[in-house]
């Protein structure tokens, strides 16, 4: 019944969504016509998500997709949370937050021209009704089984984690958001209507702010549970959602010329062009199986064609669209280089563009490979780290330039900025003082980047007396990522230690205490919980709680890292392997500000959301 | 307007060739391909291994016996998949396994094995890749499967899947053991 419920309501949507983009074809067009029209297809879609919800709820094992993806045993969040755990429902709910978007842009633009609400809707009826046949035809999630089982297959041990609550449907908010930043740049070309671009400002806004968070989610998931400390792993999937971002930034920043300078609106286009087939490109990349990852998710040729073409579809059709309507080609022609802020922001465009074709090249050449000389390989972490880091040194010596770029040059000036970089220096030596580590001539100079934007930021604050608290949280947020990262990457420490219960280890100035274990038997997963103990001399450090896990539905043994946290950092301890006669193999890591990266992501998208409340217009 | 409209020439052929490319990719197989190294015997070697750093691994100290030699690294996201199959496979059924780990440091590798289980009977460090380009491997996965004889019998090129491990590698392991039993 409710199986029935979900499949019509999706049914009705797609064709109510038929109906809508044919009705934006008509000459004439009564706008008032649409708004029941753009309520009711978002009720039937979100009626058809509740169903597929309730349907894992109560464990309804007939429907092909809940046996695969949920457990009688599964605990009641992550059965909601199951919904997006396969292929499946991950689209329904990629449709449904797109349909919400729909929504919300639709109510919001009511005192814009009747042209562009049209082209519009248009836009985003002929999106929905395109995924809405892409899950229809190649990933139905209605599919019933002739013989159910009498239990499911439970979700994937991995996704069993609070991660799985948050990380999806946060990340798919900023997917589905470049797709409302595509309809409103699309829309406003066609109808030239004058408040696009704040339109598409603040759905870019919204749309990189969740992004951030929703990557940043996902970096610490994986530094929790695939238990080997790293944050980011230039994975395909990662990549999939690092391009989209890489070009959400560029575009914010370039927005911010657009308003004053008419000449960059086809620039901002092109951007939002590129934002949204990004998506769509990671989007096939991840489902269709033509690259390895971790990610692993089940794969179908069907659906990727669909998806490929729907990529070169989008994209040709947009760009002709652009190239048309361009009624002069003025950036080129008129722009020349100066020291200007606008120039400054092109380059940091540029370069951003750089740095996305570097990952984009770098996640397809391992397929590009395959299909030309018919061999296999990976393309790993030293050629993205290699290649990215000039770039993205060069990126904050720009927001750097272009911060001090605003106010004039003088000889006073120059003699101040002599006089930042010696107390960047300065600074981040006594930071690394204050810390207690020890000092390395790289930490102390890469340290000192950080520094020097964080001093040239609270003199741009001095000075000035407008400023845009969302750029400062943001590049703020920058910095602290960017402290995060050095330190972390120059001061971890890692060993393998074998101990058994009741032992003690000295590692550096700490003593490690195994003090006891208890057994867990939870639904989903048993195994053990180990208490350690970290002092340095008589001073209790950290408690930390690790534990060995193994899944009852697929016996996979998976270990659950104990993290400890300081203010400045991470303790880590994981159980590997049983050894011999109740010794086991224990790694210890100690990851220092590792936290700084991910906190300032945050600030980034607090910073972006703050973005919302002001008009850029002067 | 035509000048503006040439533009969109180079734009076009760049995603349909790239589309193109994508299109053979999806009905494409990337484990299938068939080497020159077949049948060809393996370069004479001697390496420290890093599970056993008193032990030298040599290719004379592995003849006798068909083994697998498996090129990977802790940064290659599909080897992280074979992993697991490996495992299941030493579970399965017992063999000698000597990883070669290619451009990656150790302590990056050792963390993984403790956590996920380890699979290998030697490894082999291989930082800048000189010994694996000796063997005539590409990229990482990549696995040898060596007769007793020090010989080349195949090569598998991406993933190990539960396809080659059943029709292929289970069958000659089997097979030498039963030969090895004989001539005891």
């Amino acid at each position: 019944m409710i199986v029935l419920i979900g499949f019509l309501t999706l049914f009705f949507q797609i064709l109510m969504n038929i109906r809508v983009s044919l009705l934006t074809l008509k000459k004439k067009v009564t706008i008032s016509n649409f708004n029941y029209l753009v309520l009711i297809q978002f009720l039937l879609l979100f009626i058809s998500y509740l169903s597929l919800s309730y349907l894992f709820l109560t464990d309804q094992f007939q429907v092909a997709y809940v046996a695969l993806h949920s457990n009688t045993y599964l605990p009641l969040v992550y059965k909601l949370c199951a919904v997006w755990g396969g292929h499946e429902g991950s689209f329904l709910l990629w449709m449904t937050l797109l349909s919400l978007w729909f929504c919300v842009l639709w109510f919001k633009t009511k005192d814009c021209s009747d042209l562009f609400r049209v082209v519009l809707a248009r836009i985003f009826s002929l999106l929905l009704c395109a995924f809405g046949l892409f899950i229809f035809f190649t990933s139905n999630p209605f599919l019933l089984l002739l013989n159910p089982p009498t239990n499911g297959a439970d979700l994937n041990p991995l996704l069993q984690d609070p991660g799985m609550v948050s990380h999806p449907p946060i990340l798919y908010m900023g997917y589905v958001g470049f797709a409302a930043v595509y309809a409103c740049t699309i829309a406003g070309i066609i109808s030239r209507e004058t408040q696009w671009l704040e339109l598409t400002r603040k759905s870019a806004l919204i749309a990189w702010s969740f992004m951030s968070i929703g990557i940043t989610l996902g970096s610490h998931w994986a530094y929790r549970e695939l238990g080997w400390g790293g944050w980011w792993f230039w994975d395909p999937v990662e990549n999939a959602s690092f391009m989209p971002w890489l070009i959400g930034t560029a575009l914010i920043h370039s927005l911010m010329i657009a308003k004053s300078n008419k000449h960059f609106i086809p620039w901002v286009a092109l951007l939002s062009i590129f934002g949204f087939s990004l998506s769509i490109l990671g989007t096939f990349l991840v489902r269709s199986g033509v690259l390895i990852s971790v990610h692993a998710f089940a794969t179908d040729p069907a659906r990727g064609v669909y998806l490929l073409s729907l990529f070169v579809f989008s994209l040709l059709i947009s760009i002709t669209l652009l190239v048309v309507s361009l009624n002069k080609n003025k950036l080129i022609d008129e722009w020349k280089f100066d020291w200007s802020i606008t120039s400054l922001l092109i380059a940091n465009n540029l370069l951003f563009i750089v740095a996305m074709f570097v990952v984009l090249l770098g996640t397809l050449f391992p397929m590009i490979y395959m299909v030309l000389v018919s061999k296999n390989l990976s393309v790993g972490p030293p050629y993205f780290n290699q290649v990215l880091l000039p770039i993205f040194i060069l990126l904050m010596m720009l927001m750097g330039l272009s911060i001090q770029f605003t106010r004039h040059r003088s000889r006073e000036v120059i003699f101040r900025d002599l006089v930042q970089l010696i107390l960047a220096v300065f600074m981040s030596t006594s930071f690394l003082l204050l810390w207690g580590g020890q000092l390395k001539i790289v930490a102390i100079i890469s340290l000192a980047w950080p520094f020097w934007l964080l001093i040239i930021h609270f003199d741009y604050l001095k000075n000035n007396q407008y400023f845009k608290w969302s750029a400062l949280i943001a590049h703020l947020g920058l910095i602290v990522t960017t402290i995060g990262i050095i330190m972390s990457t120059l001061y971890s420490d890692e060993r393998l230690i074998s101990m058994k219960l009741g032992e003690q280890e000295q590692i550096g100035n700490n003593t490690l205490i195994w003090q006891h274990a208890t057994k867990i038997n939870e639904s989903n997963y048993n195994g053990f919980k180990a208490w350690f103990l970290i002092k340095k001399g008589d001073l209790l450090i950290a408690r930390l709680n690790p534990e060995y896990r193994i899944y009852t539905t697929s016996q996979s043994p998976l270990p659950h890292a104990g993290i400890a946290s300081q203010w400045w950092g991470d303790y880590h301890l994981n159980i590997g392997q049983h050894l011999n006669e109740g010794s086991w193999m224990i790694r210890w890591q100690m990851k220092p500000f590792i936290r700084f990266i991910w906190y300032g992501v945050i600030m980034m998208a607090i910073g972006g959301f703050i973005g919302l409340r002001r008009e850029y217009a002067k | 307007m035509l000048n503006r409209l040439i533009i969109l020439i180079p734009i076009f052929s760049i995603v349909l060739s790239l589309s193109a490319v994508m299109y053979v990719a999806l009905s494409m197989d990337p484990t299938k391909i068939e080497s020159p190294l077949i049948d060809m015997p393996l370069p004479i070697f001697s390496k420290v291994d890093v599970l056993h750093p008193k032990k030298n691994v040599t290719k004379a100290s592995l003849l006798g016996k068909v083994y697998l030699i498996n090129v990977w690294a802790s940064w290659c996201a599909s080897c992280q998949l074979e992993h697991h199959n490996l495992l299941k496979y030493q579970k399965q059924y017992p063999f000698k396994l000597v990883g070669i780990l290619y451009s990656d440091h150790i302590s990056q590798v050792l963390p993984l094995l403790v956590n996920k289980g380890n699979p290998y009977s030697a490894l082999v460090d291989d930082p800048n890749g000189d010994f694996t380009i000796k063997l005539g491997v590409y990229g990482t996965p990549e696995t040898l499967l060596i007769d007793e004889n020090g010989f080349v019998m195949k090569r598998f090129i991406g993933v190990i899947t539960d396809h080659d491990w059943n029709d292929v590698i289970l069958p000659e392991l089997k097979k030498s053991a039963n030969t090895n039993d004989r001539l005891k």
